[in-house]
Parts: structure tokens; C-alpha cells; sequence
């Protein structure tokens, strides 16, 4: 195991940012921290690269003692969401810090640099300021800064959360395409699903201080272990008591199926190739159900609003009983 | 250009934007440019050569000397100070921190006068806090230069400070905290990322603390005893002269005096737009 946490607590005052947390994040793999804003996976990242000492519990890095190591000597490369690029140098320059902290020869350097540069596709910027970069460029040149001291561990705090839709998605492709060529130990985090579910080998989705669940983006998508797992993964909605995704419900024009659940549908919205539907049960009391079919089926089954249907999950969708109340939202 | 224009005249009428200028300009004027070039015109009256000449006047050369020793002391024991405090004030918590910052804007807003004083009641030779023991270990610090430089850095001690507080603020510790997770120590941190961010207003803060030491008058008259000869400065031989009616001599190390501080202005001055870009 190449990073153990164990029993980790952490407060902020009265806030308790992480509750006795204890995970292992496997060697050579890509593991996303995922989970709400403020639920404690900064912090957890942080507590991990030596920026913030935990209250308690203990943090092991490649099997060395490191909880009380100062992040210096922790070997961890790190990457903010705001760059924390060095403004007053060029970008070769700060690519190169670490390696001038150590006091490697010049020549080195200069050559790990270039290869560096050529790595995050930066060459021709190296003499460029950080200040005359796009924000994108800004932080391939963070990672390469993070990757010249040759870490064991790369930790990336909200690598993309700073910068636009198109760049973000660009990105986070190049740095599943990056890892899969420099192979070290990476823990990244985000509050994106989507970009955790793309991106990582493995996924830990923490809430309020606590792990909530381990695991693949296939088994955490398929085999949530509760309701929060569950709503934090992907849409769901309520049907029959039991949180179901809307695209695992089955809509059906004629009563046939057993275990299928009359009612009208209310509102209709299309995007692109998916249409959503808002169906009210005939059941009294009922609440309203999501359901999203792709357009060909809506075309082909003459759905409009007021149509009568029948919906039932599809046969072995994921499912947990509601424990909270989940807020319903057709849009989500 | 085009545009700017338009927005001012949609602003304020012209009568108001001129009524403005004039005001401003003619209070500017009145109460700073006017007097001042007026000392340099009794100064250099009678000519450049009897300028020097009454700089050369008996005790003269020794206040100028007195004054250049204490504002060197003065501006490179606040300068690191400065940056101590400043580092400490923006980038740890502590007990007491704000009583700190509080405190250090004291010296603004307290006469220099009432500084000397304080200074006095605490390492005056015979029943000061520390002068007796001081004075028995052969250290004089009342009516002697480091008593001087001691009011001289705590009247000056605030600019630095409120320099570099703030931009230590906006550059924030990213920074900081990237260097050290790239194996930097303290001392590496601070010489290769902070100092760098914070080197202009450095430059600023020490620009305006310089000229603030060459300055001082109230709290070193106190401190100074103002002994001819010893532990009279350039302020306080100006006032002595000009009483004595030297005036030449005196109108002579006022010009010195100011033209010292506009230099160190126009070097801010110089500096300022490099900071921005």
C-alpha cells in the first residue's frame, strides 16, 4: 500500500473536518477524493502532503512513518487549484526549483527540465511568464513542477476546479493519458463526479468528515452503499421507496408489466439525445418521478405531456432504500 | 483616450472638474510647494559656494554625520524588523496578535515628543527601568546616539510594515506552501519565493522610512539632549542655527534636509510603476 491513512481526526474549531478516517491508496494508481464542498477531502489531501497536521492518527507514506514529517521531506509533489505558480520566475524556472532545492548539477536540470516541458507540451513557453499563460497552461506547468522532484506520491488538490468546461474536460483526459505514462501514485480531488468517474482507477467518496465508500467507478456507480453514494454519483429519484437513476426506469404505454406503476406525465424537457420526463403516479400521496428516456423511445412510444403511462425499474438497476429525503429536481 | 473623455464629461460638468483642479492644485501649492521652494531659494541666495560654505559652519558636518549614522542604523534595523513582524503578523496565529497590530501604529498616531519622553522614563541613567543597569555595564543610552537611533526606529518603525503587510496578504502562502512541498526549507522559501514577491514594497517601505529617520526632530530632541558638537542631528541643528539667527547655515541643512527626502521620493516614484507591471 503506497499511502495509509489511519485513524485520522481533524477539527477546525468546533468543525470537525475528518472523523477518524483510515484508507489505503494503492501504488500506481489514479484515486480520486470525492465529495461535496467543505466535506473534509482537502483537508484529508492536505493532511497527506504535510500542509496540515492531523489532531490524531497517523499518515504512512510508501511504508515510511510520515505524520510528523514537515512536507519537505515528505517527497510528495502537489498541485493547487489556483496554480501557486511562482510569479517572479519563468516557467523553465519553475519547473526547475526543485530540482535547484536540491542542488542537482546544472546540466541535469536543464535536461530534466526540457523533457519536463515537452512532457505537458509547454516547450515553447519556457521563457514565458507564468502571468502571460492561460490558466490550463498555468497548470500543466504546476504538474510538471510537481512531477521534475520525481515524487512518490502526486497529489492534486481541485487540479481543474479553477478553469472553463472545455479546458477542464481536455485536461483531465491529458492527465489520465499523462499517468498512464509516468505511473506514479496520484490522489487527486474533486466535488465532479463526472470528472472522478472518467478519471480514476479508484474512487473515495468522503462526506462530512467520513469515507463513505471505496471502490471502482463501476462498483461505486453500480453497487452504491447508500443513498448519499448513490444521489452523489448521478441523478436518481424515488420510485416504490427506493432511489432508482432515472435512466433505469422503464416506461411503458399499456399496464402488461407486473410491478409497473401507472401515472401522467407532467412535464417534458429535451436535451439533445435525452429527453427527461416528470411522471405523476396515479397513486395519491405519490411523489413526482424523474425518468429519462432517450428521444428515439420518445418518439417511438408518441410520449407528450398528459400521456398515460406505466414505469417499473429496469430489471437489475441499482437500487437502495431512501433513507433521507432526496430533493427531487427534474434538471439535476 | 476617446472614450475616457466622454466618461469624464458625462461625470461632472466642467465647471466642477476645473473648479476641482484649482482647488486642489492651489492648496498643494500654498501649503507644500511654495514654502519649501522658498527654503531653497534663501539657501541658494547667495550662490552655490556659500551654500557649502554654511554647510561647513563649526558643528555642521558633525550633525550631518550623526544624522546619516542614525538613519542608516535606524532604516536597516527596521527593515528587518519590519519584515519579521510583517511575516509574522500575516502568515501565524498567535494570542495577541491583533493587540500587535494595534500597537504598531502607535508610533503614527502618538507624538514624537511623547516617544522621547517614554523613552526617557525608561533608560534615563538614574532611575529609568533599565538605564542603571544599562549605565553600569557602560552602555549610555540617554544623551547618546543609541537612544537616538531608538527613537529614530520607533517613530519610522510602522512604514515598513504597513507596506508589506498588505502585499504579503494579496500574494497569499500558495506560493509558499508549493516551495516547501518541493523540498524547500524556511530559509529557501523566504529568499526565493517570499522576498521576491515582496521586494518592491520592501523597496517602499524603506524608502519612506529613510526619509521619515532623516526627519525626526521631537522625540530625538528629547532623547538627544541636543548637545552641540555630540548628539545634535541635521533637524536639530536647523532649529538651533535659525534661533541663533544663522539663518544662512540654517536655511542651508533645511534645503539638505528636504532635497535628501524628495530624493528618496522620486526614487519611489521611479520604483512605483515597475511594481505594478
Amino acid at each position: 500500500m503506497s499511502i495509509k491513512v489511519s485513524g485520522v481526526n481533524k477539527k477546525f474549531g468546533d468543525f470537525v473536518a475528518l472523523d477518524n478516517v483510515s484508507v489505503n491508496l494503492p501504488t500506481g494508481q489514479l484515486t480520486a477524493l470525492l465529495g461535496p464542498s467543505g466535506g473534509g477531502k482537502s483537508t484529508l489531501l492536505r493532511i497527506i502532503a504535510g500542509l496540515e497536521t492531523a489532531d490524531s492518527g497517523t499518515v504512512t507514506i510508501e511504508g515510511h512513518e510520515a505524520t510528523h514529517l514537515p512536507p519537505q521531506k515528505r517527497n510528495v509533489g502537489f498541485v493547487f487549484q489556483h496554480y501557486a505558480a511562482f510569479k517572479h520566475m519563468s516557467v523553465a524556472k519553475n519547473v526547475a526549483f526543485g530540482l535547484e532545492i536540491r542542488k542537482r548539477p546544472k546540466a541535469e536540470t536543464a535536461k530534466r527540465v526540457a523533457e519536463l516541458l515537452e512532457l505537458v507540451h509547454l516547450s515553447q513557453f519556457a521563457h514565458r511568464l507564468p502571468a502571460q499563460l492561460s490558466g490550463g497552461q498555468r497548470q500543466r506547468m504546476a504538474l510538471a513542477r510537481a512531477l521534475a522532484v520525481e515524487p512518490t506520491v502526486l497529489l492534486l488538490d481541485e487540479p481543474f476546479g479553477a478553469l472553463d468546461a472545455k479546458v477542464r474536460k481536455e485536461l483531465r483526459e491529458w492527465l489520465r493519458r499523462l499517468h498512464d505514462e509516468v505511473q506514479v501514485t496520484t490522489v487527486f480531488v474533486t466535488h465532479d463526479q463526472e470528472e472522478a468517474l472518467e478519471v480514476a482507477d479508484e474512487i473515495v467518496v468522503i462526506n462530512e468528515g467520513r469515507v463513505e465508500q471505496v471502490g471502482t467507478p463501476d462498483q461505486l456507480y453500480d453497487e452504491p452503499a447508500n443513498d448519499f453514494v448513490m444521489s452523489f454519483l448521478g441523478p436518481v429519484t424515488t420510485l416504490g421507496g427506493r432511489l432508482v437513476r432515472p435512466h433505469d426506469i422503464e416506461v411503458f404505454t399499456t399496464a402488461a408489466v407486473t410491478g409497473a406503476v401507472g401515472g401522467v406525465i407532467t412535464r417534458q424537457v429535451r436535451i439533445g439525445f435525452e429527453v427527461r420526463l416528470a411522471v405523476q403516479l396515479d397513486e395519491p400521496g405519490a411523489p413526482e418521478v424523474s425518468v429519462t428516456v432517450t428521444r428515439a423511445t420518445q418518439r417511438h412510444l408518441g410520449l407528450e405531456v398528459g400521456s398515460q403511462v406505466w414505469v417499473a425499474p429496469t430489471h437489475g438497476a441499482p437500487a437502495v432504500p431512501v433513507v433521507t429525503p432526496i430533493r427531487q429536481n427534474l434538471t439535476a | 483616450m476617446a472614450s475616457n473623455k466622454l466618461r469624464n464629461n458625462l461625470r461632472d460638468p466642467a465647471p466642477v472638474r476645473w473648479g476641482l483642479r484649482i482647488v486642489t492644485i492651489g492648496y498643494v501649492f500654498l501649503l507644500v510647494a511654495w514654502p519649501t521652494a522658498l527654503v531653497f531659494k534663501h539657501a541658494f541666495g547667495n550662490g552655490i559656494g556659500a551654500f557649502f560654505k554654511a554647510l561647513q559652519q563649526s558643528d555642521v558636518p558633525h550633525a550631518l554625520q550623526l544624522t546619516a549614522t542614525i538613519t542608516i542604523i535606524s532604516v536597516l534595523i527596521n527593515l528587518v524588523f519590519g519584515v519579521i513582524i510583517s511575516i509574522l503578523l500575516v502568515r501565524f496565529e498567535f494570542p495577541g496578535k491583533r493587540v500587535l497590530s494595534a500597537l504598531i501604529d502607535v508610533p503614527l498616531s502618538v507624538s514624537p515628543v511623547v516617544v522621547g519622553l517614554a523613552l526617557v522614563l525608561v533608560y534615563n541613567s538614574r532611575d529609568g527601568w533599565f538605564g542603571p543597569t544599562l549605565d553600569q555595564h557602560g552602555i549610555q543610552v540617554i544623551f547618546a546616539t543609541p537612544g537616538m537611533v531608538m527613537a529614530t526606529v520607533f517613530v519610522a518603525l510602522p512604514l515598513v510594515i504597513r507596506e508589506l503587510v498588505p502585499v504579503l496578504q494579496e500574494i497569499g502562502d500558495d506560493q509558499e506552501q508549493a516551495a516547501r512541498s518541493l523540498g524547500a526549507n524556511a530559509l529557501q522559501v523566504f529568499r526565493r519565493v517570499t522576498l521576491p514577491g515582496i521586494k518592491w514594497a520592501l523597496v517602499y517601505g524603506v524608502v519612506l522610512s529613510l526619509a521619515r529617520s532623516l526627519g525626526e526632530f521631537g522625540a530625538v530632541k528629547i532623547v538627544s539632549g541636543n548637545i552641540t558638537g555630540q548628539t545634535q542631528t541635521a533637524t536639530l541643528a536647523v532649529e538651533q542655527t535659525y534661533q541663533n539667527f544663522e539663518q544662512n547655515t540654517s536655511y542651508a541643512v533645511a534645503a539638505l534636509l528636504a532635497l535628501s527626502a524628495m530624493v528618496c521620493l522620486v526614487i519611489v516614484a521611479i520604483l512605483r510603476p515597475k511594481e505594478s507591471e
